[in-house]
């Protein structure tokens, strides 16, 4: 998946990455505290940004649906 | 849609000398013409228009019939649907050779000697031969059809019924709504998922019958029932050319606005053709044992079509349907069926009056089933699909459907000769709909053009559907389905306001501004492209330097779309996880290779505890914990399925599972065995009754469990039998 390099890159490009942004903090820590949604998410980068594992977008985009959430969807 | 190259030259050259010849006499051949001389007369004449033209002036009612039909039906059918459909059409047709002629080969034969059709064999063009089941196709050159003309059946002679006490029909901005619908429905759920065989996967169908708000066995359309529309209608609109195939799914071949953008006769006109070819669907069925592969409804529904086609134009009355079906049965009934058809009686050895009087019980018996069958079906079809696309209009008498006519639309649909003019579309423009405080919205189908249609389908539920006005709901889910569908807010409310014929009120534009608002407030990026940095310093530079995007955390900068950057790695999230650990017997995860994906960490994190040089130790404790907090068990072992460069040790996999809560039983006691290694003293041993009591059984090939309170005792008797005793067990070492 990555290139091998002995010492860490100076940059790294994360393509075709899953990610969910919240306009405020405290949205993205109501999504995490529902384990349905959280199950989805690897990390959080930071306070409105966190990676979703690959393949599991749609789950996510569902779950926040049952949730009463309306995400907008997009493609990069 | 067809799979069929509607020319005849590239099959000429497999159809057999004799069928050759005898296709050839249409282009001036003499009967005796060797092959490829026979050939060259058929194309050299199929590739002039005053020849082809002159040629079908010379066919027969019949040959004629066959190819209008045949180009009515876009240039192929099923054999056994054409031959439906021309007994439909009333033009005198050959007649049967012998008793046991076949019902469609004595028609389809000689049509494809006379080198109007061949059949869809590859191998054997010009040869036609019955066979059970769905039979082969046929098509037409289409140099011959281009030059065959409408379709002219001969003209059904019925009389007027009476004028009914009321009557349904469906105008043609209704139908078309319902079909944009449909449309959108199957674009929003992304498309429906085919089988192997190429069917709809049951599933997406009970998806889009749930989509629209159908019963997944069928609705009510102005209380008449039509069975399973999400079963047909992607058949249909497949079979109009209105869905595609990609890969394995249907999808639209273009948006519902544009198909929105035709007249009413072209957007119905493929659809009503769709209906006759769809297979695998019956309006009605009287679920007999006898079933051809739905493919029957499909030939009964051409030979409908046929009839429609051959109804008078000179008045608009209504007709009995007990009319029609007589008509259709006097047409085909003989040679039809929907189930098992009744031969006729075998004619040899009888006289004239048997003979007659057996065919006339043939011909009651046929006309009894009929009437519990076809006749059943031909109201079902009436009642369902046909009033559904607004081609007939239904005479009710006490509540029930006794008579019809066909509407502007079916005798535009069916008899354009007389090129009636449909009620013009809505224009667009403002006073299209009306949009009340309460969210409703009341479209008036006149006013509003057929695109408007397509936009409040998009954007609002409908919730009724009546002659003139539909009535449809704003809702915060048809909204941001409407956004998610690529319309943005503002224009959106342009457009509500564009067709409204009064102010859009207040609360409704400040309530679709605050939905609008709400979806803002979350975005899923489906493929994000993320830049990290060594540092937030080394970010710093490249913000200064102008690289276009938003910071993330310290390290990260969100790309917009199309910015490139020479990163000096790459990590592609499509792809497979670079598989980057070892595992240990002892739960130790030791890294081999450099993984800079961020993905690893925080997945080892949810299962490991972290120890030291970068390693991972897989524990009682850190397992248990991650199951506490819900995690399955199964995506630690698709983790390490992904990562690990070796096989995960079988005892750790134990291990792993056991810590999750799927602890195995295993025993540990100690025992007293006696083993013996010759089998024959072993077999005497074990089966001697002598020894039976100080045994509790056998553990091995060579080896017997002892009970403990018979040791000596059993000692004593193998001194006695003369076995010479050791006091330990010798173990080869494996």
């Amino acid at each position: 998946m990555a290139k091998q390099t002995a010492a860490p890159p100076e940059t790294i490009l994360h393509q075709n990455l899953p990610l969910i942004e919240v306009a405020e903090p405290w949205l993205l820590d109501t999504i995490l505290a529902d384990a349905g949604a959280a199950r989805c998410v690897v990390t959080r980068l930071s306070d409105r940004v966190a990676v979703v594992a690959p393949g599991q977008l749609d789950t996510l985009l569902a779950r926040l649906r049952k949730l009463g959430h309306t995400p907008k969807l997009l493609e990069g | 849609m067809s799979e069929f190259e509607l020319h005849f030259d590239e099959y000429l050259s497999y159809a057999n000398s004799d069928e050759l010849k005898s296709m050839a006499r249409m282009w001036g051949g003499r009967g005796n013409e060797r092959k490829y001389d026979a050939i060259d007369l058929i194309r050299s004449g199929l590739n002039d228009p005053k020849r082809v033209r002159a040629a079908i002036e010379r066919l027969t009612p019949f040959e004629r019939t066959a190819l209008e039909l045949l180009g009515w039906l876009g240039g192929v059918a099923p054999a056994a649907a054409l031959a439906v459909g021309l007994r439909a059409s009333g033009i005198e047709l050959p007649k049967a050779r012998t008793w046991s002629t076949h019902a469609i080969s004595e028609l389809i034969q000689p049509l494809i000697r006379r080198g109007l059709l061949l059949t869809g064999d590859a191998r054997n063009p010009a040869s036609f031969y019955e066979t059970y089941g769905p039979g082969p196709m046929v098509f037409a050159d289409e140099r011959l059809l281009a030059q065959a003309g409408p379709l002219t059946p001969q003209p059904l002679a019925i009389a007027p019924a009476p004028e009914p006490t009321a009557s349904l029909y469906r105008r043609p901005p209704t139908v078309v709504m319902e079909i944009i619908g449909v449309l959108q429905a199957i674009e929003k759920i992304g498309g429906l998922q085919l089988t192997k065989a190429g069917a709809v996967r049951a599933g997406d169908t009970r998806k889009l019958a749930k989509a629209l708000g159908w019963k997944p066995e069928g609705i009510e359309v102005d209380g008449l029932r039509f069975p399973n529309p999400a079963g047909v209608l992607p058949i249909a609109l497949y079979q109009a050319g209105l869905l595609e195939q990609d890969v394995d799914r249907l999808v639209l071949t273009g948006s519902a606005e544009q198909f929105a953008r035709r007249s009413y006769v072209e957007q119905i006109s493929g659809v009503f053709q769709g209906f006759i070819r769809a297979e695998g669907w019956r309006e009605w069925s009287a679920n007999t044992w006898y079933d051809d592969n739905d493919t029957r409804y499909g030939q009964a529904r051409l030979a409908l079509a046929v009839m429609l086609a051959a109804l008078p134009v000179d008045s608009r009355a209504f007709l009995a349907l007990d009319d029609l079906d007589q008509a259709l049965f006097d047409r085909i009934g003989e040679h039809f069926s929907l189930s098992f058809l009744a031969h006729p009686p075998y004619p040899y050895q009888k006289n004239a009056e048997q003979i007659k009087r057996e065919q006339e019980a043939w011909r009651v018996k046929l006309r009894q089933d009929w009437l519990g069958r076809e006749r059943q079906w031909l109201q079902a079809s009436l009642t369902s699909w046909l009033y559904y696309l607004g081609i007939v209009e239904l005479g009710l008498v006490d509540e029930q459907v006794s008579s019809f006519r066909l509407t502007d639309l079916g005798r535009a649909l069916l008899h354009p000769e007389l090129g009636t003019a449909l009620e013009a579309p809505g224009t667009g423009g403002a006073g299209a709909w009306l949009v009340q405080p309460d969210f409703e919205v009341v479209v008036y189908l006149d006013r509003a053009a057929a695109e408007q249609i397509a936009f409040m389908e998009r954007h609002a539920e409908r919730v009724q559907a009546q002659q003139h006005i539909a009535r449809y709901r704003l809702t915060r889910e048809a909204i941001y389905q409407g956004l998610e569908s690529g319309t943005t807010p503002d224009e959106l409310l342009e457009r509500l306001r564009g067709g409204a014929a009064a102010d859009l009120p207040q609360n409704v534009l400040a309530t679709i501004r605050e939905w609008a608002m709400q979806r803002e407030r979350i975005a899923l990026r489906r493929a994000a492209s993320l830049l990290e940095f060594a540092d937030a310093a080394a970010r710093q530079v490249a913000l200064d330097s102008g690289l276009a995007g938003t910071p993330v955390a310290e390290r990260f900068i969100l790309l917009g779309p199309h910015v490139k950057y020479p990163a000096t790695a790459r990590v592609d999230y499509t792809r497979p996880p670079l598989a980057s650990l070892v595992a240990l017997e002892d739960g130790r995860l030791k890294p081999v290779t450099q993984a800079v994906d961020l993905l690893l960490r925080p997945q080892l994190d949810r299962w490991a505890e972290r120890g030291e040089d970068g390693e991972w130790r897989l524990s009682a404790a850190s397992v248990a914990a991650a199951v506490k907090a819900k995690l399955p068990i199964d995506e630690l072992f698709e983790l390490l399925r992904a990562r690990l460069t070796r096989p995960l040790p079988p005892l750790l996999g134990v291990a792993l599972r056991a810590w999750a809560g799927d602890r195995p039983r295993a025993e540990l006691a100690q025992i007293t065995v006696l083993r013996c290694t010759r089998p024959v003293v072993f077999t005497a041993i074990a089966s001697s009754p002598a020894f039976a009591p100080y045994l509790r059984g056998t553990l091995a090939p060579d080896l017997l469990l002892v009970d403990e309170r018979y040791v000596e005792p059993l000692k004593e008797q193998l001194a006695w039998a003369g076995l010479e005793i050791a006091e330990v067990l010798e173990l080869k070492q494996s």
